[in-house]
């Protein structure tokens, strides 16, 4: 019996230590291209689009939407080619249940901005095609009143709470 | 071929998935019970066996029934903590304060524990409580205490978005009428004088000559602000010689608008929108240099985020923790096997095949496990019924923790590897030698 647990114990060591050489191998990888980091058109500018690196079919897109243009635009999604579908999602507090729900819509005023985050409101992605691999890249599309803007979105850390470029100026 | 299979699994409902990976997990379990004992019926012989040594086979239920409860009431109660949190942030929509930390203030303004936080102003009050988009802007102004319930400076809006309809008796009124929360140490009709602070350090004169009447008490929340008092913003600012919010000619109504210009200060706004959205907007542009937005359930989500790391630690203890005793237990049934020798040699010295033995064997076990297994979902029930009780009296958080499937599937899985495991001393039973066995 003893001999048992000598080799289970043994067994969840190697696991481990396995799985930390992983994450610290993922932990160095970096980004190919920091050149997309911003898309604008039509006095609408979107800054730092990411997601989360995830194997599962559902994810989640993160941005900054400023809109300098002169009129009120209506934010009303996104889609991509990774996914199935996507939907605007705000995040919520209903009766002890933290989830995420459809929000139609949401208006931003002229020289006003909206931050999708996590947690707050967000793009979710439904049916991924394939995996994101932290360190990739592809492509979405903003949908904001007339305009249909092209982001770059980069996949960062599946743990991240931010762009790894939050805070620069652009 | 995956993607269909996946997207079939998804189109499931919950209940139908748990129910689906209960049967995955406790399948090993039956297609083993049903190899071992294909063609024969050990259950009489078993029956005799347990009775038999039966306050020894207690103690070995009772070990297995107290590793697997602990594991499955403290699985079940963290839970509960989780879901009692984030139900007592439920009224909280956006919160608005100076920046700091969005933890700290999460606690202060929801969860009511006392801290020392900059001032909003009237301009930025204002300004909030005048966008189009809000329909409750309500300062919470905390400092003050009686008896150790802390004291909230608010207006009649936030009175009653938290609570709804009173208990007993009306919402405040008049600058020093107060409200009290459902389990607040005051009654209707009392008269309080508030102390400045709150627990050890509070100065019970510091504010003589100021009396608040208690006019009516508030519905439970399930959350600290049960025992809290609520009274005018606009009594708090008096109080600490602050003016009361509005200019010269106030009429005495309590409540908004209040004058920018006399505005004392908030340490928190509690601001909630009709339109789900807007509370979006209103946090993307009132996140900036002089103020902080944020969302008390976001917070929390975070916080729980952390507790998931836990909560899959203290999985994988309650798991090692119940296989442990397990272990102990079946190396107990291979030495208390050796009582039975004689009976099992004489079984085979009449006829019976090895395999009936080895099945009768296996069986005994496997009656001790699934006996601990439900004992321990009792005990586990027990456990999380009496924690509950005690973290809602230690906190104010209503916490109620029920067994769920996360518990029925740790069981399952109990059950599955151990009855595994328990052909080890039925596998031990039949190597021993029957001559020797039967002139023991």
């Amino acid at each position: 019996m003893p001999r048992v647990f000598i080799a289970a114990a043994t067994l969840l060591f190697v696991f481990a230590a396995a799985l930390a050489v992983q994450a610290a191998g993922e932990g160095h990888r970096g980004h190919g291209d920091h050149s997309d980091h911003v898309s604008e058109a039509g006095g609408l500018r979107i800054i730092h689009a990411w997601s989360r690196a995830t194997g599962e079919r559902e994810g989640f897109v993160f941005a900054e939407i400023e809109n300098w243009s002169d009129h009120l635009i209506e934010f009303t999604g996104a889609e991509s080619d990774m996914a199935g579908s996507a939907r605007l999602v705000g995040f919520q507090n209903t009766d002890g249940k933290l989830t995420y729900v459809p929000i139609p819509s949401v208006p931003i005023a002229p020289g006003k901005r909206l931050m999708l985050e996590p947690n707050g409101l967000a793009i979710q992605l439904l049916d991924l095609k394939e995996p994101l691999e932290e360190g990739s890249e592809f492509i979405a599309h903003f949908e904001l009143g007339k305009n249909e803007i092209e982001v770059h979105v980069e996949v960062e850390d599946e743990d991240a709470t931010s762009h790894s470029h939050a805070g620069h100026n652009h | 071929m995956f993607q269909e299979f996946a997207g079939r699994w998804e189109a499931l409902s919950a209940t139908a998935q748990d129910v689906i990976v209960l049967c995955l997990i406790l399948a090993p379990a039956v297609l083993v019970g049903l190899a071992v004992t294909f063609g024969y019926r050990p259950l009489p012989l078993v029956g005799a066996m347990l009775w038999r040594f039966r306050w020894t086979n207690l103690m070995f239920v009772l070990l297995i029934g107290t590793s697997v409860g602990v594991g499955v009431g403290l699985l079940a109660q963290e839970r509960g903590l989780r879901q009692g949190t984030a139900r007592a942030a439920d009224k909280f929509d956006l919160v608005l304060t100076a920046p700091g930390s969005e933890v700290t203030m999460m606690l202060a303004a929801v969860y009511l524990q006392p801290t020392d936080a900059p001032l909003l102003d009237g301009k930025l009050f204002n300004e909030i409580a005048d966008d189009e988009r809000v329909s409750i802007a309500a300062p919470l102004a905390f400092g003050d205490s009686f008896a150790g319930a802390p004291i909230v400076g608010t207006s009649p809006q936030f009175v009653a978005h938290l609570a709804g309809a009173f208990s007993q008796g009306r919402a405040f009124a008049g600058q020093y009428e107060a409200v009290a929360g459902a389990n607040a140490p005051v009654s209707l009709g009392d008269q309080i004088v508030p102390a400045h602070g709150f627990g050890e350090a509070a100065e019970e004169d510091a504010h003589e000559g100021t009396t608040y009447t208690v006019v009516g008490t508030m519905n439970p929340t399930g959350s600290p602000w049960d025992r809290a008092i609520l009274v005018p913003a606009e009594a708090v600012w008096a109080v600490h010689g602050l003016g009361t919010g509005h200019g010269p000619g106030w009429d005495g109504a309590v409540g908004p608008p209040y004058s920018e210009l006399f505005f004392p200060g908030t340490p928190a706004i509690l601001v909630r929108a009709e339109e789900l959205w807007a509370n979006y907007a209103l946090r993307s542009e009132f996140t900036r240099d002089d103020v902080m937005a944020f969302f008390p359930g976001a917070v929390l989500a975070q916080l729980h985020g952390l507790l998931g790391d836990v909560r899959e630690a203290m999985s994988a203890i309650a798991v090692i923790t119940q296989i442990l005793v397990t272990a102990g237990v079946l190396t107990g049934l291979v030495v208390l096997s050796r009582l039975y020798a004689q009976r099992l040699a004489l079984l085979r010295a009449l006829g019976a095949p090895l395999r009936f033995t080895f099945a009768v064997v296996w069986s005994y076990a496997a009656a001790l496990i699934l006996g601990g297994a439900v004992l321990g979902i009792a005990v586990g029930y027990a456990a999380a019924a009496v924690l509950s009780r005690v973290l809602t009296a230690r906190t104010d958080i209503l916490v109620t923790a029920s067994l769920g499937w996360p518990e029925a599937h740790l069981v399952a899985g109990f059950i599955s590897l151990t009855i595994i495991l328990a052909l080890i001393p039925a596998l031990s039973a039949l190597s021993r030698n029957v001559v020797r066995d039967l002139r023991s």
